[in-house]
């Protein structure tokens, strides 16, 4: 097994609020990660940072063993980090099989011969077998505003698919699905784990977490408290105190 | 076989291309003409800044780049001796060379930001121009400028301008549209409606931006050019605020969706607005009034009209890019 991703000492603070406090976390290859923890924890400014999106205070992101703190986020998608966002509407003017081909960027590349050229055929291709596995081939012609918010974060996943990563970054891709849904989107999750491509994502809904992930770090006002497989994770007293503690003073009230 | 519908589609474009190439052997009025080839150069800028108005940045700067074609192509030509048909495309070339220089600093500003730095961008180059001296002629203005001689030929009547003005328009559209529906096209767009996802993917954005600033300022550069020879003098005052403003609202008059809205925009506020040329006024008067009514009636542009008069089958004109 080797490294995929790893974080030292990984700091960001926000004026008097530390974000993020001296994270480390390692992500084997081919493992699916989950990152949990309660609203505000810094979760997503933990991606933000690995992903170019914001410059850590301290500390490094290694992927691949290579040093990549503070890389613009268009650099990243070409050594295979790839990663979604929380809150999106894709290209919202651009049809479905427009968004997807538009993740194929950084290796279809422009060149003289292509920069005057509608997509080729090969490309729709693999776009419309992307689009497939994340059961939206039929809506391949639709403009992507008109999607309802399950099949936006589906359509997301299919951009980031198509960008053919190594390292696939979801922030909550189950949100706003119906029950049917997270269930379609698990399994295409597992069928891309299955491709060889390593999964780290941010999720709320703690069943399926629970159910997919092998490996969860669990993160509170920036610092990772637990670290483990699903099973550990549900007896770690830490994280029972602030996270499903809450559920259980539910029970005794 | 014959493709009925394909052809139809072809036919809206060429009729008005073959009927406007052959005016000049039925038509015989040089105030034809001028007026015409005024509508291509108005067409060249709208259609270059475009490219701006795709990546997302509110340019209101775009008459910087047609006033340092202009007298680029000018000065070369008197200091230099170069001959016109080069300085032509020098000129887009010095407007391509200063928009890179200039995007490179300020396109990484959006909005009501980069909006507010092309409206200094432009007041920059049209006090640089009155304070230029002997070499810009100053607030008086630039004569004697050379003939323009293209592959020999010396273009001097005004129907020779506007055989090479309609040239110079159709190829400027042509490579401007091939832009458009190419892999460059579909991320410049891309990168306006959602810049952080699109950089996700791998799209260097401040790259991206660059190239259209700098491709869409070398086409104003080059029409710049083609105006300097055209018109036969430059004077400051042609390379106003109000000229930056009036290439953004033939973009929207003639809606933004499509790359036919700037050229419809054009054409229709050039002709429009011809009676009021020289009355400075009464021409920022007509133009506020039909921006108006527009915005009202049309929001999508003049390229909506067909769909509001139910003439064509639904399509979304609504969201622009």
């Amino acid at each position: 097994m080797t490294i995929e991703l790893r974080t030292e000492g990984l700091t960001k603070d926000f004026g008097a609020l530390r974000a993020v406090d001296n994270l480390a976390l390692e992500i084997q290859s081919g493992e699916l990660v989950g990152l949990i923890g309660p609203n505000g924890a810094g979760k997503t400014t933990v991606f933000n940072l690995i992903s170019g999106f914001l410059k850590p205070d301290r500390g490094h992101v290694y992927f691949k063993e290579k040093d990549i703190t503070g890389f613009k986020p268009h650099r990243l998608p070409r050594m295979g980090l790839v990663r979604t966002f929380q809150l999106t509407n894709n290209f919202p003017n651009f049809t479905v099989m427009e968004n997807v081909l538009l993740g194929g960027h950084h290796w279809a590349a422009i060149t003289p011969r292509t920069i005057f050229s509608r997509p080729p055929r090969h490309e729709r291709q693999e776009a419309m077998g992307v689009l497939h596995l994340v059961g939206l081939d039929h809506l391949a012609d639709e403009m992507a505003v008109t999607l309802a918010s399950g099949q936006q974060k589906r359509l997301q996943l299919a951009v980031a698919m198509m960008a053919h990563p190594e390292l696939l970054m979801l922030d909550e891709p189950l949100s706003g699905m119906t029950p049917e849904e997270i269930n379609f989107l698990l399994q295409s999750i597992k069928d891309i784990i299955d491709k060889g491509v390593t999964v780290f994502l941010i999720e709320h809904n703690m069943k399926a977490v629970m159910r997919v992930c092998e490996h969860i770090i669990v993160l509170d006002f920036g610092a990772k408290i637990a670290e483990g497989t699903p099973e550990h994770i549900q007896q770690h007293p830490q994280v029972i105190e602030i996270y499903l503690g809450t559920d259980e003073g539910d029970h005794d009230a | 076989m014959l493709n009925t519908k394909r052809w139809s589609k072809r036919a809206l474009f060429l009729c008005p291309i073959i009927a406007l190439g052959l005016l000049p052997l039925y038509v015989d009025q040089p105030y034809i003409y001028h007026i015409l080839t005024t509508v291509f150069i108005n067409v060249m800028l709208a259609a270059s800044l475009r490219l701006s108005l795709m990546t997302g940045q509110f340019n209101i700067g775009h008459a910087a780049f047609f006033a340092l074609g202009a007298y680029g192509a000018t000065i070369l030509g008197i200091q230099f001796g170069i001959p016109s048909g080069v300085c032509l495309l020098l000129g887009g070339l010095i407007a391509a060379f200063v928009s890179l220089i200039v995007g490179v600093i300020t396109l990484r500003l959006r909005g009501v930001y980069f909006a507010l730095v092309s409206i200094a961008i432009v007041e920059v180059v049209r006090v640089a121009l009155c304070k230029g001296g002997d070499l810009t002629g100053g607030s008086s203005g630039l004569g004697n400028i050379p003939t323009l001689v293209v592959f020999g030929n010396a273009i001097t009547g005004k129907d020779e301008f506007y055989w090479f003005g309609f040239v110079l328009m159709l190829l400027t559209i042509f490579v401007l549209y091939r832009l458009e529906i190419g892999r460059i096209g579909m991320t410049w767009k891309a990168i306006s409606q959602a810049d952080n996802m699109a950089a996700s993917v791998g799209v260097n954005i401040m790259l991206y931006k660059t190239v259209a600033f700098v491709i869409g300022s070398f086409f104003a550069g080059l029409a710049g050019g083609f105006f300097a020879y055209f018109q036969g003098f430059l004077s400051p005052t042609t390379f106003s605020f109000f000229q930056s403003v009036k290439i953004l609202i033939y973009n929207y008059v003639g809606g933004t969706a499509l790359l036919a809205g700037p050229i419809v925009g054009a054409t229709v506020l050039t002709l429009v607005s011809e009676p009021f040329r020289g009355f400075t006024y009464y021409e920022v008067i007509l133009f506020a009034i039909v921006l108006i009514v527009i915005i009202v009636l049309l929001p999508g542009g003049i390229i909506t009209l067909p769909q509001k008069l139910r003439l064509r089958k639904k399509y979304d004109y609504r969201t622009p890019y």
